[in-house]
């Protein structure tokens, strides 16, 4: 019954491998290695828990401001600037992973006669994220931060 | 059930329970770290289906930046739950309505997937690298080289709005009381 | 039997060495180095009690931090102060998956065709290295923001501007060396550099790139995020004992990660010297080696420890900078990562582009 509903794996295109499966089973490597990393994490603060000594007073716990009683951490004032950095952190990243396919295959069009043709394309692109770049500095977005 | 279709469903329950959690947690933080899980899954999906460049991309972009930028905003806001209108009662018949209509038309989408499908020959020949960087590129700047410049220009154009939404001097975000100082 | 396990017994090998020498290793031995070649410019001694020239030191810092009391300072939101040590060494174990260490192996003629000594190899290649590293950004934000204290959520924010200021720069120098190296993977990379190596053509790339990874790992003279003098010591001030230590580790697992894709995109990987390869070398001596070991496995051994040895010294770099320059203000640092470095690396790519297309 589950099956009518959700048959995920019906061979819509008969004759045709389902997945890479060399490139698949790589990944088992990436999934071990944070499963470690988790592990090291939580195995070292059970331990500190485990073994460590217990004296707890208040003084002793109470946030570090310099020795004088703290006022809390919650009525800050923050500058806008740290959103306006992500943002146009965001951008440019963007920019930087359109660039990966453009920067890998410059050297097949090349070989191939069309080192013109990529060339100009990146460097179309590669322009619009100058100005871009250039917008935001003549702006003082980049000021003072 | 082979393999990869345990890891499907195992992965399809995930990114379902992770979507839940962000979007009914109390504490934005909380959504926040849970959307990174979110993406997380959704990137392994990618992998599933072969795009492995749109998998790295999607962990760079979303969980990488967009995120952060989620972060950032929920550190200098840090509003409590009550600000926020989190604490009213859920709606829960506008959540049964729009997720059953939802579910109907994607039940309808995919029953009719077949025929709409029929004539996709194309992805039969280069099944195994079709989502290789390499093809990806390939096809990427010479079939698509215009869309390639339109988000170039769709990037600067964002750029553009960033510069109007800093337009007005930078003033500080205050959240309830605030000290004297002005940090930065 | 044993040919179905053989690739799963190689790979969880090769975990296990990886993260056995680098969680294990690294950091007691980088801590040690730190405070000795600290000792020695500074015209002082540094440890020298604990063990032979003091090389048991980070052994006893080690036990000293584990057994140090599991403080819980007041008002510290407790799920996000707990997790934020484990968002942060998960990206630092992660970043490990693509490293080459040596060239592709067949193990003494135990595999029939060499298998690469790689964790992953990812069609992604290096981008999963960037991907992995704007991953690090949250064990910063979280730890800060968790902890019940000012100074704390000030240094987390400005740590994880200033990291993420310059993942564009690193990325961008990345972007050049794929444009020389045509290349994603790592592997490839340091095969495509047989005969010169990225630092020739990709100077200004690695002039770029080496800035922005000391800022990514918050190293002098980028440290002000975690500077004593400044913000008491930023986002890991409510962190005592080993949740301190998890956030140590992660830091000093970052710094060797990258300085090994370092010397993998610029410095010919386990190359011996641009033009005259470990392949050359054995046939000049007469030896019947050859890197894939199928002889002798040495063949493979001393290229990688060629490789490390490389790394060694970028390490020695990191903790030699550390120690000779002074740090940068936090305006001059976010301006050096928008104003210099990245219109240095977009006029590096179109140059290198131009200069690829017309040779």
């Amino acid at each position: 019954m589950l099956r009518i509903i959700f048959p995920f794996f019906i061979d819509r295109f008969p004759g045709r491998p389902l997945f890479s499966a060399v490139q698949f089973s790589q990944y088992w490597g990436v999934l071990i290695l944070a499963l470690l990393g988790v592990l090291t994490g939580v195995g070292a603060l059970l331990a500190s828990h485990m073994v460590g000594s217990r004296r707890f007073y208040p003084r002793k716990t109470a946030p570090y401001e310099c020795g004088i009683p703290s006022t809390g951490a919650d009525n800050q004032r923050f500058s806008v600037k740290f959103y306006l950095v992500a943002v146009s952190f965001i951008l440019f990243d963007i920019e930087t992973i359109f660039l990966v396919p453009w920067a890998q295959s410059f050297k097949g069009f090349v070989a191939n006669g069309e080192g013109a043709f990529i060339f100009t394309v990146g460097f179309v692109f590669l322009g619009m994220l100058t100005l871009g770049l250039i917008y935001e500095w003549r702006k003082g977005l980049l000021d003072w931060n | 059930m082979n393999l990869q279709e345990v890891v499907f469903y195992i992965l399809g329950a995930l990114l379902l329970i992770t979507g839940g959690l962000v979007a009914f947690r109390p504490k934005p933080i909380e959504s926040a770290l849970w959307l990174i899980v979110n993406f997380i899954c959704t990137s392994a999906l990618y992998v599933l289906l072969g795009a492995h460049f749109v998998a790295v991309i999607q962990i760079l972009v979303y969980a990488g930046a967009i995120v952060v930028l989620f972060t950032f905003v929920i550190m200098l806001l840090n509003l409590n739950p009550q600000e926020l209108g989190l604490t009213a009662a859920v709606p829960w018949t506008s959540i049964v309505l729009i997720s059953g209509t939802i579910g109907v038309i994607f039940l309808c989408l995919h029953v009719a997937t077949p025929e709409l499908l029929k004539d996709l020959p194309a992805l039969a020949e280069n099944a195994g690298t079709w989502g290789t960087l390499e093809s990806f590129s390939k096809v990427f700047l010479v079939k698509y080289v215009w869309s390639f410049e339109i988000a170039g220009v769709l990037l600067l154009m964002a750029v553009l709005v960033v510069g109007l939404l800093a337009h007005h001097h930078p003033k500080a975000v205050t959240a309830g009381k605030s000290l004297e100082k002005d940090i930065s | 039997m044993f040919e179905v396990l053989l690739p799963w017994l190689f790979l969880l090998g090769k975990i296990l060495l990886f993260f056995g020498i680098v969680f294990g290793g690294v950091a007691p031995v980088m801590i040690w180095v730190e405070r000795k070649v600290s000792a020695l410019i500074q015209d002082r001694v540094g440890p020298n009690r604990v063990g032979p020239f003091g090389l048991l030191q980070s052994l006893a810092d080690g036990i000293k931090l584990v057994l140090k009391e599991p403080l819980e300072p007041e008002g510290v939101v407790k799920p996000y102060y707990y997790l934020a040590p484990i968002l942060a060494v998960i990206p630092a174990a992660l970043s490990f998956a693509i490293i080459p260490f040596g060239p592709a192996t067949t193990l003494g003629g135990l595999f029939e065709t060499p298998q690469r000594l790689q964790i992953s190899n990812l069609n992604a290649g290096v981008l999963f290295l960037l991907a992995v590293s704007s991953l690090s950004v949250y064990g910063v934000a979280l730890a800060g923001w968790s902890s019940n204290n000012k100074f704390s959520v000030m240094g987390a924010l400005r740590a994880s501007a200033q990291m993420i200021s310059y993942e564009l720069a690193a990325g961008l120098a990345v972007v050049t060396v794929i444009l020389l190296s045509g290349t994603v993977d790592l592997v490839s990379m340091v095969e495509a550099q047989s005969s010169m190596w990225n630092i020739v053509p990709g100077f200004f790339a690695f002039l770029v790139f080496l800035p922005a990874i000391f800022a990514e790992t918050n190293r002098l003279p980028f440290d002000l995020a975690e500077s004593e003098a400044e913000l008491v010591v930023g986002y890991h001030t409510e962190y005592s004992g080993i949740k301190f230590g998890l956030f140590f580790l992660a830091e000093y697992a970052i710094m060797t990660s990258i300085s090994a894709v370092c010397v993998l995109m610029f410095f010919g990987g386990w190359e011996l010297w641009p033009g005259f390869s470990w392949n050359d070398l054995y046939a000049a001596l007469n030896l019947g080696w050859t890197t894939e070991g199928t002889t002798n496995i040495l063949g493979t051994i001393i290229p990688s420890v060629w490789f490390v040895t490389k790394v060694c010294a970028f390490l020695f770099l990191f903790v030699w900078v550390r120690w000779t320059l002074p740090r940068f203000r936090y305006d001059q640092l976010m301006s050096i990562g928008w104003k210099r470095l990245l219109p240095l690396a977009i006029l590096n790519i179109t140059i290198t582009a131009a200069l690829m297309a017309l040779v």
